[in-house]
């Protein structure tokens, strides 16, 4: 019986960080879908948004939350300036290089953290981290519920704004055949900084949604880089609801790990998880090469 | 009194890297024509294309468009001042579908307030695309494919249609009705420019054509003419040898 | 007879030669001017350059993999990890004598990486996702030596210390200084060896294009468990020799992921893929780190400016020189090499007088070594493909005899690829075997079904675009030649022979080919595999005109010499200009078997084909 509580309580929780996961990838899947980049810098916006919030309730005293209001402009600045001062004299240049580009800003970002916060690793406790909602025995936090909702939220609003207008239209142009974009009078770059913006501001929200239970520390953005990663490789590119489906899948997989054993193993598990799924599925289990 | 061509090239010089593809090459298009360029695979035909919409720069010569010097330019400003390509091999979006394909083409600002009106006359000229309008374009058969490419470029509301083999890979039938399209539209006062390999074909509907060998322009005059220079066709297509019965002109009504 | 002039060793420039020469002058100096150090008498310097050796050791040895085959290894901290605890274990329990365990530790990672390379190619992970699995490997290691108190669980082993060369170890630190320079010495000549090889060209053809290469017979599973495993049991040797010099094996030192970030990094920065760069990107990244340690903050911070710059650095060479800094150095070079009166300038395009005697071969008397008889060469038996639930090809026959080109018509989708790509061996069949001299060749491998004798082009053509035109044929040509002067003057033949020889000539790189030069590389490069039969999947298409008469040609002077050649072919006229036989097919059957004239009159050859017209039209795709 108690055990029965254990693997619920974990689903759980992993359900609702797993949807949060999902829009933590979602920029990273924009991102590779239209740039083809592999951009290991995408969890460092993540970190942004997480110490972004707990400045906020540190030195503001406000709730955590209404660190959304700040990341928004904030994260679509930064995205711009790094797409146009990294991403755009590095366009067409081979992959190699690109993913180059990425593992150079997560290494800045990291360092850039670690001498303007330091290396300590803290956490956010508000009411709503330690509220539990309940039904019978099973139970998260709050915070979590919160996170869990407003994540899909945010992934039906993108989702909203790349399927069904014409700004959407023009990014899945782009990310299909630049080039041929461009003959048709898209203007590339600002298409692709547009959507990339959005993917960093997504990936900040993505980071104050998680603060408040969740510790941050310089090194967490490569580590969400690669859960970033793990999600995409098993969702595939361009799909919103492989997108969905893989998060839960990390979220799930991280808590159930996290009941059972220690925590250096989550990551291993996830690894070794993913490599299998890759020799079954090599595309991922829903997607095709492009959004 | 010749009024300005809507675009002209003069002594164009354009490389690959360390690799000279055209070599001083000079051309013009005037309003309501219809111009070929012809060669040999690698004769520098879609290079010249290319230069004149921006996808590669000329390093010395100019191009412009009524007038104005255009070399600078990316391709998408280009595309905004009424210059656009139908590439070669259509690269369309493979997961828009048709009418996304063709909207998407609506992006530059001369174009945007008349979306619905292009649609209308690329449905017009090619009903097929009416019916498969839903349908995700890397679907559809070559032939539609070509045609997709097509009103794509119309959809910006050209001055100027660049057309990169637009018979290539269709069969009869299909580049017939391409043909038959081409010839509607320049008939409705749209300038064409286009490359084509059959001497043939090009000939029948073309106004001008220029021949372009080893990245230099070697003739050029009209159509008419140039059927009748039996030793030009003879230096630059091998007509003795290879005029068969499998390579027919289109026949345009 | 080969022209002279046209030999590509007699050109005064040849850019890429001359690239590695001065790399290996940068790296040859370096080596030279390195023994001053032990004797600057200072122990800073001593200890700082012997760092900087293992790293640079480090990043020539990952650079064989990483660089010259293209295997993204994040994993090689796995190996040297592997080749420390070997050692370290070996003397801790066993009390084995460190230089055997050095030998022993090699030989586990090479072990080791081999494992690894043979699990991602038998599950074909590429790319970034062998990247990823390696990177597993990396993680997963330390992990469960953690678990096991046999290899010193989260304590780690402590090895005794001793002043003594045959237990490696010495109070003296330039022991280790000449330790890491001696082995620097033997990873460069191990680079240059490769660079200069036929596997190394084998190497960058494999990363350029793993099907074509392998379709001109170059093992490419087989070269990357090679590279892989000498990468590895290089990187697990520094394994051991860093573990007896820390005498320590730890999960957090020996296994340091890090490390080999740095590795990936100063590599990059010095240039990926190239001889001298990993050797040049060890010593400017401890360059840097000299200078920002000269700035007064605080020692984490220091750290974390410093990584910041290096951040800053990678991206400014990934934007500005993406072959680092030695891509930067040819890149001036270069610069210098085309200004006015240096060098000549080459065209990039075909002039039609090029068309004009492209055989010229057939009586200066090439031939390929071939001899006529009169059993049937290939033999197609009942071979059947399905794709899911669509039947590709059904229950197929033929056969070819030398000297006979056969052409299979039919519309699209009606089986015509597959056959070909079964026959070359990159489709298994589901039912129906393929047999070549009497051999079977269904269910090989491509670079096997080459190897035996058959040779395959692409639809869409592969060229290597990073290689020259010369060195795509040398890929092919260099299996099977005892030499390079053998090698060259075979590649140069073939060249000739296709008319891509003298324009645009041996050293345009293969990016730079117009589509029609494009397939004409590739039947330069097919026949250089000295292939007695040839798989060729619709070299017309595409084709203009004028480009057909000499490539018509070309056919049938190969089938002069002996080749059997399999033809896919949609223009009518080439069918009638060179076919001996034509084989129909309609929704993977075989409808129609026999000569021209039978098969293209024959009723349903026409309906299925033809369109139904009665009347011989250019072939449309049967979708309207």
């Amino acid at each position: 019986m108690l055990e029965l509580k254990i693997i619920s309580q974990a689903l759980a929780v992993g359900v609702f960080i797993g949807l949060t996961y999902a829009l933590v990838t979602l920029g990273f899947s924009l991102t590779f879908g239209i740039m083809r980049v592999i951009n290991f810098a995408h969890g460092a916006f993540v970190m942004g948004g997480m110490y972004l919030a707990l400045k906020t309730f540190q030195d503001l005293g406000m709730s955590p939350y209404f660190a959304v209001i700040f990341a928004i402009p904030i994260a679509s600045a930064v995205g711009g300036a790094v797409y146009r001062l990294v991403f755009v004299p590095a366009s067409g240049r081979p992959l190699e290089t690109q993913f180059i580009l990425g593992l150079g800003l997560a290494i800045f970002f990291e360092n850039a953290a670690l001498y303007l916060f330091g290396a300590d690793i803290v956490a956010v406790n508000i009411d709503l981290s330690t509220h539990r909602v309940a039904v019978a025995d099973v139970g998260i936090s709050a915070a979590q519920l919160i996170a869990g909702c407003a994540s899909v939220f945010m992934i039906a609003v993108v989702a909203f704004v790349i399927y069904r207008t014409a700004f959407g239209r023009q990014v899945r142009a782009v990310a299909q055949d630049p080039q041929a974009a461009q003959m048709c009078g898209i203007k590339v770059h600002r298409v692709n900084m547009a959507a990339f913006a959005l993917g960093v501001t997504t990936a900040a929200i993505g980071g104050v949604l998680l603060i408040p239970f969740t510790a941050v520390s310089p090194p967490i953005g490569l580590a969400f880089s690669l859960k970033a990663f793990i999600v995409l490789v098993v969702a595939g590119v361009g799909t919103v609801p492989g997108l969905l489906v893989a998060g839960l899948f990390l979220g799930i997989t991280e808590s159930l790990t996290a009941a059972y054993l220690p925590s250096a193993w989550a990551q291993v598990f996830e690894l070794v998880a993913v490599v299998l799924l890759l020799i079954v599925r090599p595309q991922g289990l829903f997607g095709r090469e492009t959004w | 009194m010749r009024s300005e061509p809507i675009v002209s090239a003069t002594n164009v010089d354009v490389f690959y890297g360390s690799l000279q593809a055209l070599w001083n090459v000079s051309f013009f298009v005037d309003d309501g024509e219809m111009v070929c360029l012809l060669g040999v695979n690698g004769s520098g035909k879609s290079t010249c294309l290319k230069a004149v919409c921006g996808l590669i720069r000329a390093r010395t010569g100019e191009i412009t468009l009524s007038g104005k010097r255009i070399n600078d330019l990316q391709t998408d400003q280009i595309v905004d001042r009424g210059l656009v390509l139908v590439p070669e091999r259509r690269r369309l979006f493979p997961y828009l579908t048709v009418k996304e394909n063709l909207l998407v083409a609506a992006t530059p600002k001369r174009a945007r307030k008349l979306e619905k009106e292009r649609l209308d006359l690329v449905y017009s000229l090619f009903p097929k695309l009416y019916e498969r309008q839903s349908q995700l374009s890397y679907s559809l058969s070559g032939g539609e494919q070509q045609m997709v490419s097509i009103g794509r470029g119309l959809m910006s509301n050209p001055i100027l249609l660049m057309l990169d083999e637009p018979f290539l890979g269709l069969s009869p039938r299909v580049r017939d009705e391409v043909s038959v399209a081409l010839t509607q539209l320049n008939q409705g006062g749209l300038a064409i420019l286009f490359i084509e390999q059959s001497l043939v074909a090009s000939a029948a509907i073309s106004h001008r054509a220029y021949i372009l060998d080893a990245g230099r322009v070697v003739w050029n005059g009209s159509s008419t003419d140039l059927m009748a220079d039996r030793a030009t066709t003879e230096a630059y297509f091998g007509f003795k040898a290879n005029v068969s019965g499998s390579e027919r002109s289109p026949t345009c009504s | 007879m080969i022209d002279k002039s046209q030999a590509p060793n007699s050109r005064a420039k040849w850019p890429g030669y001359l690239a590695r020469k001065w790399q290996i002058g940068v790296a040859i100096f370096a080596l030279v001017a390195l023994p001053v150090v032990p004797y600057v008498n200072d122990p800073y310097w001593v200890t700082l350059i012997s760092a900087t050796l293992m790293a640079a050791y480090l990043n020539i040895v990952w650079n064989w993999a990483g660089g010259f085959a293209g295997l993204l290894s994040l994993g090689h901290a796995a190996f040297f990890g592997i080749g420390g605890y070997t050692a370290a274990v070996l003397l801790h329990q066993y009390d084995v004598n460190p230089w055997l365990g050095m030998v022993a530790g090699a030989t586990v990672a090479t072990v080791s990486g081999a494992a690894v390379a043979l699990a991602a190619f038998r599950f074909k992970v590429r790319g970034f996702y062998f990247a990823l699995l390696t990177f597993t490997a990396a993680l997963v290691l330390p992990a469960m030596v953690k678990t096991s108190s046999f290899l010193g669980a989260t304590e780690g082993i402590f090895l005794p210390l001793k002043d003594d060369v045959t237990q490696l170890q010495m109070f003296d630190r330039r022991f280790f200084f000449w330790t890491y320079y001696i082995m620097i010495l033997v990873a460069l000549v191990v680079t240059v060896a490769i660079d200069r090889s036929s596997l190394g060209r084998q190497l960058r053809a494999v990363k350029g294009d793993e099907d074509a290469a392998e379709s001109l017979g170059v093992p490419a599973a087989r070269l990357r468990v090679i590279i892989m495993s000498l990468s590895a049991g290089f990187t697990g040797l520094a394994g051991t020799v860093y573990t007896f010099q820390t005498l320590l094996a730890h999960t957090e030192t020996t296994f340091d992921t890090g490390r080999f970030f740095l590795v990936i990094i100063s590599t990059m920065i010095g240039g990926l893929g190239t001889v001298a760069g990993p050797l040049i990107g060890a010593f400017f990244l401890t360059g840097v780190r000299e200078l920002i340690d000269k700035v007064p903050v605080s020692s984490q911070k220091a750290a974390a400016v410093s990584m910041m710059v290096y951040g800053l650095l990678l991206i400014g060479v990934g934007i500005m020189f993406p072959r680092g800094i030695v891509g930067m150095v040819e890149g001036v070079g270069g610069f210098i090499g085309s200004l006015p009166g240096r060098g000549r300038k080459h065209t990039a395009t075909v002039s039609a007088a090029q068309y004009r005697s492209p055989i010229v071969a057939e009586s200066a008397g090439i031939g390929f070594g071939r001899t006529k008889d009169d059993t049937p060469e290939l033999v197609v038996t009942g071979l059947t493909k399905r794709f899911g639930g669509l039947l590709a090809v059904d229950d197929v026959s033929f056969k070819l005899y030398k000297g006979e080109i056969v052409v299979l018509i039919g519309p699209n989708g009606a089986g015509k690829s597959t056959i070909l790509e079964i026959c070359s061996g990159f489709l298994k069949p589901d039912a129906g075997v393929v047999t070549f001299k009497g051999k079977k060749i269904s269910g090989q491998p491509p670079h096997k079904v080459n190897r035996m004798g058959i040779g395959r082009t692409f639809q869409k053509t592969r060229p290597f675009e990073n290689l020259t035109i010369l060195e795509n044929v040398l890929v092919a040509a260099g299996l099977r030649s005892a030499n390079t002067t053998e090698a060259t003057a075979k590649a140069m033949e073939c060249l000739r022979l296709v008319g891509l020889v003298p324009q645009p000539g041996p050293e345009a790189l293969g990016s730079y080919l117009s589509t029609g030069q494009r397939k004409r590389l590739e039947i330069a490069r097919v026949l250089a595999t000295d292939a007695g039969i040839l798989l060729v999947d619709e070299p017309f298409g595409g084709l203009d005109e004028r480009s057909q008469g000499p490539l018509i040609d070309l056919l049938r002077y190969l089938r002069h010499t002996g080749c059997g050649i399999v033809l896919v072919e949609h223009k009518l006229s080439v069918v009638e200009a060179v076919a001996d036989r034509v084989i129909a097919l309609d929704s993977g059957r075989v409808i129609q078997e026999g000569t021209p004239q039978e098969v293209l009159q024959n009723r349903e050859v026409i309906e299925a084909y033809l369109g139904g017209a009665g009347e011989l039209v250019k072939p449309a795709p049967n979708r309207h």
